[in-house]
């Protein structure tokens, strides 16, 4: 069963175009490696699907589980079960971890009963991802490392795993030991049936993460 | 019901409250430099205020309700959104009937008693500790420095007394609408603050709920005097409907390492004029301002803060955070000065505002007067769009856009807001929303 369906998809920043006509059906239950050269619309594709509003769809279709997903505004989506990891997360100062994890459970329904677990649970998927757990209490992303900031992106993905996950360049300024962890839980979120497009420039770290679907994608087109 | 102000009206209301010589003498001198002091031309536009029509004293029986069954609806139903406290509700809505606080707060009262800590009305300060309110009264902030301090010591009624002894720490924070007040005067508020040596106390006042008043002007004084080694903090969250001229004089005297932090968080009112100030008078003494404002549509709120360095070693703090939304207007004036000579000084004034759209504006003058070489003085002054990418990566997360603005504004905030006792920041927090979005829920 196709999970996502892009047809013939173009699109603009400005007067330049990124993605000059895209066909891509992404099998449900897969992980897939997405690979290419700077500038050749990798990024572009995940903001789109994201639900970036500043790029500019001139033609085409995208299907998310039978929706039309772009229709669908960013919070729709990631209600809908899309997660798109940040290349460059932004900080939000103020608002802590905590605060952004609860938000987050809230904005798909979720009740939270008891806040104690619920910042234990916290804590736990912190040190899982090799932040220590004191930061449930530091605003998000503020003066955190790149390498953190990424850490802290697939830990969004654990706290409430997506049907679609696309991490995006997740291995970049990631030390070796920060990108061991990423490849374990891509594979538990993997066995959860979680299906994963992860979008890299280096191929070497696609095939250790095991992944045997490799796209490449070339001034805009996926091959 | 007579509008203007007169000799009778000073003698009337002087009389009624059965006051000492010297205070209805007061009131005339100060009432005679209001009638020829200038209103003030700077800060925010005072020109449409009409100082004839005034009501500037109301009698008991002209009070706007008189009881929680008259409040009007709509007040009721934001104090409910908020999540206020039933008896500070009725206070709040100015209903003058005995409430429940008598019974919760009654065991705070004594305690504080036994340690000698008087915490009461103005009103009643002055008829019980006639000896301290004279010593005291009007030092810190006398008639003659500006027309609106004329005005209020003319007119005072209402306010707190507070008088801490020597070397005793109140732990729970004052709370202003522990008072039980025979009569809610809100309207010229007088509060006066006397921290003796080695003590400390947390003084609050207002709440955030919007406070009704059928007063358009609102012409407060706070004095604070500070002894050597005591401390002091004056949180305030003033949220005065939207008719209200808000124009208020406060002012700390810290004497050797003493230390004194206004938090003062501005969100309601048509216009506000507040400039909180510390005279650092003793050597090591510290002065500190955390500001919030929010100016909405048809808002101008002109706030600031003084820090006045008069001895060597003393030190400054300023923190405001401004936020402009739906065509409202926040400025922040301040000012740090330092006397010639001293050694020692340090000063720090950091403004930080956020403007929501296009339609709202936001202003800085800032007023450094340095006469020593050695002071060390930083400035910064940050100007900032509700970020676009900040919004994005939230609704990226599965926020609303609306979620994810309120989520924003709550960071941009929260240094300051970390700072007020808990209800008040649970409040304070529920408010942003509700102005934001016009729901709490």
């Amino acid at each position: 069963m196709k999970i996502l369906t892009i047809k013939n998809l173009v699109v603009s920043v400005g007067e330049k175009r990124i993605i000059g006509g895209i066909n891509w059906e992404v099998e449900q239950n897969t992980i897939i490696g997405l690979t290419g050269k700077n500038g050749s619309g990798k990024t572009t594709l995940a903001q789109v699907l994201m639900g970036n509003e500043q790029l500019q769809i001139e033609k085409g279709q995208v299907t998310f589980e039978g929706k039309d997903l772009l229709t669908m505004s960013a919070d729709e989506r990631a209600k809908a079960g899309i997660y798109v990891s940040w290349q460059q997360p932004m900080a939000v100062p103020g608002v802590s971890i905590f605060s952004l994890a609860k938000a987050m459970l809230m904005a798909r329904g979720e009740k939270i009963n008891n806040l104690v677990e619920f910042r234990e649970n916290l804590e736990e998927l912190l040190t899982k991802i090799g932040l220590p757990k004191e930061y449930a209490k530091r605003s998000v992303n503020e003066g955190m490392s790149g390498g953190e900031r990424k850490r802290l992106e697939l830990m969004w993905a654990l706290l409430s795993p997506p049907i679609l996950l696309i991490l995006d360049e997740i291995d970049s300024g990631l030390d070796e030991e920060g990108r061991k962890r990423v490849g374990q839980i891509v594979w538990e979120l993997r066995k959860q049936g979680v299906t994963i497009i992860v979008i890299s420039h280096y191929r070497e770290f696609l095939h250790d993460l095991g992944i045997k679907q490799i796209m490449v994608m070339d001034k805009g087109k996926i091959k | 019901m007579k509008k203007g102000l007169s000799e009778e009206l000073v003698a009337e209301l002087s009389a009624v409250k059965n006051e000492p010589e010297w205070m209805r003498k007061r009131r005339m001198e100060a009432l005679t430099q209001f009638e020829t002091m200038p209103i003030p031309t700077w800060g925010a536009d005072l020109s449409q205020l009409k100082w004839d029509e005034i009501n500037y004293y109301l009698r008991s029986v002209e009070r706007p309700y008189k009881s929680w069954d008259e409040v009007p609806g709509e007040v009721k139903q934001v104090m409910e959104q908020v999540g206020v406290p039933q008896a500070e509700q009725a206070y709040l809505a100015g209903v003058t009937t005995q409430w429940e606080s008598e019974k919760i707060y009654g065991s705070l009262k004594e305690s504080l008693a036994k340690q000698g800590v008087i915490f009461c009305s103005m009103d009643e300060g002055l008829r019980d500790y006639p000896e301290i309110v004279k010593k005291y009264f009007g030092k810190i902030v006398p008639y003659g420095d500006n027309k609106l301090a004329a005005l209020n010591t003319a007119m005072w009624s209402g306010g707190s007394f507070v008088y801490v002894p020597k070397g005793v720490k109140v732990e729970l924070p004052l709370q202003a609408y522990f008072r039980i007040n025979s009569e809610r005067a809100g309207q010229f508020e007088r509060t006066l603050i006397i921290a003796e040596e080695g003590s400390s106390v947390h003084y609050v006042e207002g709440c955030s709920a919007p406070a009704y008043s059928s007063a358009s002007l609102h012409a407060a004084v706070v004095e604070v005097i500070v002894k050597p080694g005591a401390k002091v903090r004056y949180t305030t969250i003033q949220n005065w409907y939207n008719n209200v001229y808000n124009l208020v004089t406060k002012r700390a005297r810290v004497e050797t390492n003493a230390k004194m932090e206004w938090v003062d968080c501005n969100l309601g009112s048509y216009v506000t004029m507040k400039y909180p100030a510390c005279l650092l008078v003793g050597e090591g003494a510290h002065g500190e301002m955390l500001s919030i404002a929010t100016a909405s549509a048809d808002q101008h709120i002109d706030a600031g803060a003084k820090m006045i360095h008069l001895a060597n070693n003393t030190s400054s703090r300023i923190i405001s955070k401004s936020i402009s939304q739906k065509g409202g207007r926040s400025s922040y004036r301040g000012q740090v000065k330092v006397a010639p000579g001293l050694t020692g000084v340090k000063a720090k004034v950091v403004c930080d505002a956020l403007i929501m759209d296009e339609i709202s504006r936001s202003d800085t003058y800032p007023n450094n007067q340095v006469m020593s070489g050695t002071a060390q003085i930083e400035h910064e002054a940050y100007v900032s769009k509700l970020s676009e990418e900040q919004t994005r990566y939230l609704m990226s997360k599965g926020l609303t856009k609306e979620e994810a603005e309120v989520m924003i504004v709550r960071g941009f905030l929260e240094p300051v807001v970390a700072e007020l006792p808990m209800e008040y920041a649970v409040e304070l927090n529920r408010l942003v929303k509700l102005e934001m979005t016009g729901s709490v829920g």
